[in-house]
């Protein structure tokens, strides 16, 4: 062929792979050889039908001042330093945070979120982390093994896929990978809710601060509550989660086959949770609900050796003549391979009288948790079976740790329950002129004795507190060795000393009253709000109607606190705190060798700071506290010192 | 007025074509997986005190790739992989990784360029990433899980292998002689130096056709794999070139069509520099005509090839299942802590006996799952017919299917007698709700029978070999309601026999033979249910019970029970 005859003009030059505009070197099916050759896919890479991110951007930090040492670890002889200042938020959460999702279809989407730590420690370099060689990371086949990528960044919540099928049957979703947010009923699978008493003062991480600063302290006093992230009273489960709802004649379920966070870890023996619900409405809000959660584990790699626990119960909510009943009842166990422990009863049941009844709302809750019935998952905490505190928390299982819940006879808030407990709660709600009150009272008895030891947190400075070991979640910690650190939290343990060649005799029996008060109201025609929340709890041997405010009591724990917020501008409010912990313990429980005197704790904390908006969803936070705490019997368990803390959080 | 109007006007298409434009810049696409699977494992051996008996896991991921257009002739894709394993819980078991990265554009109006991650291949002989016989025939069970093997490995339906380098493609039309000439280049690097004894591993080539007519194409192509010389301190130096040269005819007579091809071309592999490494050259040819009958949809293809011993292609030859790696689930089992050997079951879910780089020379090969043709068509010492008959029912009621291969060996291995092999299989499928019109609901069953006989005989004892694999597959999709379907499928897996198995050095010739012998089947049934979200977004639930039964006892035998959830999306 001559080029220059046939006029170069003449000849066109154009793409064989044309990806770009979608012309592409189409395969002939009749052809004995596929003469497409060359760089491959033809086509265009298909095209995501949505995405999105959100997420929030969290500066966090403390400067703590102690002029004494405090022993945090008798072993080690380790002590808090006279100044610790501390960037960045020691309870796994980050400093920021996106959540990313995207939509292949209408029907499907999946989600993830990036986080980012930031601790300004002046290591400067390339990259937060040092390059990880080659030889080091893991493999495609295996993740899990050697170092891995981008040491400070992950994933917080997991990796998420959604599938949505429609019908006129109803709608079925799917949820797998995870962490999804997930409950099912009380005593088998939700979150410790609660009746909303708690106080603004501290900033958790996950709580939301609205469009600007102030909107979450006037939902306190209008709700009674603040909006809370998707995660209240949820579980974390990972796994799969199969719901449908708008079934036929009021029907639903959902079922879900995975991990909860106390069960996770990568071991490759099966320990999984399963179970579900399936619902009847009746007639309004009524429904009827069968609820089951499962746990199964084996402790051998034949599977010999089973060991878990299963929980069913059936759930009703009715409304009658004003009254509205919420019951569930059912039975559980534990299966141990060293012990046959037999089925117990869960009972929880609450009926409360709508304004129809009484001019405001009484709630009366009794609730009955056989010491057999086991689920850390639910709304009560084991304390009989230590056998399950241990197998909850297998060592490989890291992230469990994290959530730890205490064991033993906890003195816990009124709305959290124990097993091994039975009692009543009544919480009322009421207003007197601008006041808005919320009144818990509680009695509770262990059902058997089976611990010497009982168990309770510190309200009062309670963050300040379990920031003193971060990171890790030590036990048998502080002077004396008588604090457990959990999650924002170290509670501590008393022994009770009137058993029987150590085995205790005496059932315990809880008295709790827990007064909130939120009071709004203008000055200098600014915003004011005042916060009040008394939490007064006791524990002793004999069952008493009233709590027993005398030497009876193993323990008496009082702590009173009370926030002040003030409106100085639009983007601007004032708060202050005050807060006052009394503890004392009788003779019955743990005397120290020097003193020969039982626990009589005091703890104080003051208070002040501002909240200064800086645009919309974003807000400065900065507070002050000067903290005290002492036990004249234990002279080594004393501090004191000043923390402040600043806080820049921003939505987005 | 008028005026104002055009402005307003020309304004808001500005507007349209910058949102457009704001639009199309960068999107996102890629693939998102959440999988979840628990074993069980059974064995009748009663001593098994060891073997772990269940275990669970899984993962989700997603793919994300940014595709980033900066302007009309260029694209820019970067794609991250995030992956959680089941069981991590507040960040831990996440990893983040680059999956892949490439740019590529249009340069000067009508070259197409491509720099980093490119999927690429050739022909059968040349470059091309075949399927062995074990992953050849599709199940709607085993499929499954072997098609996000096949994502994760970039192994896709166009036989193309990944590599990292870069490509050029383009074409020229012309107006007489021929209608266009089309040009591929590619060149890649397989191994990075070690700055030490192994050089830089490249490998370089491409392709011309040449389209004379609809009735003519013809051309050739040229791969080589290299060391680049300098790169260590390495005096050796490994070449492989191939040159081939293809052509195809077509003519139609009436509802006829009839077609030839031919692919030819040769080989040479060398170490250069090395006084001891041989140097290998071989030649091949492969001859193909097929018939065409569209009124019936029946079509036949015959061919006849020969491929020398010593021809040696790596990107043609390069398998993808490495069988000397041990699968990664129960990898020792029994008392003794044996290494279990791969299984079917394996191969269709186990990434890491995957493999992803071409490598030269002939890799081990199991002779249960293809001992006729383990490298593919480029199979060296192979000559013999081939047959491929399809027939399927123009209304698509069903399908038959048959193939067949004769082949023996060009030279003896060991001895002067050659070896036979025969592989044949049969497929039938039937779509029942075609045959009872049954619309927008599907009932398909389908069924093959295939087998491979090894035979050799001669004087000497040594010289008899006899090996049988016999093989079924059995798949039915039926719809329940809507989109949602119920899949079952059968595999059976049988061989039976002896075999001397060809030990090569390490420049791929034969230093000795190994006995092996077989007789050994293994089964799998499998059920589940599929919901099709979308034509890229399923979500299957299966169970499955895999037997692996070993007569001979050179293995213990075993039972693992499977079930998997797998909610897979592509965007």
């Amino acid at each position: 062929m001559n080029v220059h005859k046939s006029k170069i003009a003449k000849f066109t030059l154009f793409l064989v792979l044309l990806s770009f505009t979608g012309i592409a070197q189409l395969a002939d099916s009749s052809a004995i050889f596929d003469w497409r050759k060359g760089a491959f896919p033809k086509e265009k890479d298909g095209e995501l039908y949505q995405i999105k991110a959100t997420g929030f951007y969290r500066f966090f930090a403390t400067n703590v001042s102690m002029d004494q040492p405090y022993l945090l670890d008798q072993n080690s002889g380790a002590v808090t330093k006279k100044k610790t200042l501390f960037i960045g938020d020691d309870t796994q959460l980050p400093n920021l945070m996106v959540n990313v999702s995207g939509r292949p279809s209408k029907k499907v989407s999946w989600g993830f979120d990036i986080f980012m730590f930031q601790f300004l420690d002046g290591q400067i370099n390339p990259a937060y982390n040092p390059s990880v060689p080659t030889s080091s990371r893991p493999n495609t086949w295996n993740p899990l093994m050697g170092d891995r990528l981008g040491g400070n960044m992950g994933l917080n919540l997991g990796l998420n896929l959604y599938g949505s099928y429609y019908t006129d049957k109803g709608t079925f979703n799917l949820r797998m990978g995870g962490i999804h947010w997930f409950s099912i009923s009380d005593l088998t699978l939700a979150g410790f809710r609660g009746y909303n008493r708690f106080l603004l003062n501290e900033r958790n991480p996950w709580d939301p601060i609205g469009k600007q600063v102030g909107v979450r302290y006037n939902q306190m006093y209008e709700n009674g509550s603040v909006y809370q992230d998707s995660r209240w009273g949820e579980r974390a489960v990972q796994g799969a989660i199969f719901e449908g709802i708008n079934l036929p004649n009021g029907w639903s379920f959902a079922t879900m086959y995975g991990k909860t966070e106390l069960n996770g870890g990568f071991v490759t023996i099966p320990n999984v949770s399963f179970g579900g619900k399936v619902r009847k409405m009746l007639r309004g809000t009524d429904y009827i609900s069968f609820n089951t959660l499962n746990n199964q584990t084996w402790v051998d790699s034949l599977n010999t050796l089973p060991l878990g626990f299963n929980v069913f119960t059936v759930e009703y909510q009715g409304t009658f003549k004003g009254l509205k009943l919420h019951a569930e009842v059912g039975t559980g166990r534990y299966v141990s391979p060293i012990n046959d422990y037999p089925w117990g009863e869960a009972i929880s049941v609450k009926l409360l009288s709508t304004k129809k009844l009484t001019k405001f709302p009484i709630e009366l809750h009794y609730y009955r948790i056989s010491p057999y019935v086991v689920n850390n998952n639910a709304v009560f905490w084991n304390t009989s079976i230590i056998e399950s505190a241990i197998v909850d928390r297998p060592g490989e299982s890291v992230q469990s740790a994290n959530v730890l819940t205490p064991f033993s006879s906890s003195m816990v808030a009124i709305g959290q329950m124990t097993n091994n407990r039975t009692g009543v709660n009544l919480n009322t709600a009421f207003k007197v002129g601008k006041l808005r009150m919320s009144v818990g009272y509680g009695v509770s008895s262990e059902i058997k004795a089976f611990q010497n030891k009982i168990t309770y947190s510190h309200f009062v400075n309670q963050l300040t507190r379990s920031r003193f070991w971060r990171w890790d979640f030590p036990t048998n910690v502080g002077p004396y060795e008588r604090y457990d650190k959990a999650y924002r939290d170290a509670y501590q343990k008393v022994t009770v000393t009137d058993d029987s060649l150590g085995f205790a005799i005496n059932p315990k029996k809880f008295n709790q009253v827990e007064i909130h008060g939120k009071y709004r109201s203008k000055i200098a025609n600014r915003k004011f709000y005042a916060f009040f929340l008394g939490r007064y709890n006791t524990a002793q041997p004999n069952l008493s109607l009233l709590p027993a405010f005398s030497e009876k009591a193993y323990i008496r724990q009082y702590n009173t606190e009370l926030e002040l917020y003030y409106q100085v501008a639009k983007p601007l409010f004032l708060n202050t705190y005050l807060g006052y912990e009394r503890v004392i313990g009788n003779y019955q429980t743990d005397l120290n060798l020097e003193t020969q005197r039982p626990l009589n704790q005091t703890g104080w904390g003051l208070g002040a700071g501002i909240d200064v908006s800086l645009g919309k969803n974003a807000g400065l936070y900065v507070r002050h506290r000067w903290f005290f705490f002492e036990d004249t019997s234990f002279p080594l368990d004393t501090y004191r010192g000043q923390e402040t803390m600043v806080e820049i959080k921003v939505f987005f | 007025m008028k005026m104002m109007k055009n402005y307003i006007l020309i304004a808001l298409l500005m507007i349209a074509n910058l949102s457009w434009a704001q639009n199309k810049k960068i999107w996102v696409s890629g693939a998102a997986r959440a999988v979840m699977y628990g074993d069980e494992y059974n064995t009748d051996a009663e001593n098994d005190t060891t073997t772990v008996r269940k275990t669970q896991g899984g993962h989700a991921l997603v793919d994300l790739g940014v595709n980033i257009q900066p302007s009309k002739n260029l694209l820019i894709q970067g794609m991250v992989r995030i992956r959680n394993d089941y069981g991590g819980f507040w960040g831990s078991g996440v990893t983040f990784d680059v999956r892949q990265l490439y740019i590529k554009g249009i340069l000067g109006g009508f070259l197409k360029y491509q720099l980093g991650d490119i999927n690429y291949k050739l022909t059968n002989y040349t470059f091309s990433n075949n399927v062995g016989l074990i992953n050849k025939y599709d199940g709607v069970i085993t499929g499954v899980p072997l098609e996000q093997i096949q994502y994760d490995l970039f192994y896709t339906d166009d036989n193309t292998w990944r590599q990292q380098g870069a490509a050029v493609d383009f074409a020229l039309e012309f107006d007489e002689i021929i209608n266009e000439a089309q040009f591929n280049l590619f060149t890649t690097r397989v191994m990075a130096t070690d700055f030490n004894t192994q050089d830089d591993r490249l490998y370089s080539g491409g392709s011309v056709t040449f389209i004379q007519s609809k009735k003519l194409k013809f051309g050739g192509q040229f791969a080589n794999l290299y060391d680049y010389a300098g790169t260590s301190n390495s005096t050796i130096y490994l070449r492989n070139p191939v040159y081939t040269g293809v052509a195809e005819v077509n003519h139609t007579i009436k509802n006829t069509q009839l077609r030839a091809a031919l692919e030819t071309g040769m080989s040479k592999l060398e170490w250069e520099g090395s006084p001891t490494a041989p140097v290998l050259e071989d030649y091949f040819y492969d001859l193909n005509v097929k018939a065409i009958w569209d009124k019936k949809d029946v079509s036949v293809t015959a061919g006849y090839r020969n491929v020398g011993p010593n021809f040696r292609s790596a990107g043609a030859q390069t398998m993808q299942i490495n069988y000397q790696r041990a699968p990664a689930a129960y990898q020792r089992y029994g008392n003794e802590q044996n290494v279990r050997a791969i299984s079917m079951m394996d191969v269709y879910r186990d990434a890491s006996l995957y493999r992803t780089q071409i490598t030269p020379g002939l890799m081990a090969y199991d002779p249960r799952y293809d001992n006729a043709t383990p490298y593919g068509r480029a199979t060296p010492n192979r000559k013999g017919l081939d047959v491929l008959i399809d027939y399927e029912d123009l209304q698509k009621r069903w399908k038959v299917e048959g193939d067949a291969e004769l082949l023996s060996d060009v030279i003896g291995e060991g001895t002067s007698a050659l070896k036979n092999y025969t592989t044949a299989s049969a497929m039938a499928e039937l779509r029942i709700n075609k045959l009872m019109k049954w619309k927008d609901r599907k009932f398909w069953i389908s069924g093959r029978f295939g087998m491979q006989d090894t035979k050799r005989s001669g004087d000497q004892s040594y010289e008899n070999v006899d090996l049988a694999t016999r093989f079924q597959d059995f798949n039915l999709t039926a719809t329940v309601f809507g989109d949602l379907d119920f899949i079952a499928q059968y595999r059976f897996w049988q061989t039976k026999g002896n075999e001397l198995v060809a030990e090569r050095n390490e420049y791929s010739q034969i230093i000795d033979f190994a006995e092996y012998s077989s007789d050994y089947n293994e089964s799998l049934l499998g059920a589940g249910l599929q919901y099709a979200f979308s034509k890229k977004t399923n979500l299957r639930f299966m169970w499955q019970t895999f037997t692996w039964d070993d007569t001979e006892l050179l293995t213990q035998s075993y039972n693992m029970n499977t079930w998997n959830l797998y909610f897979t999306m592509k965007f």
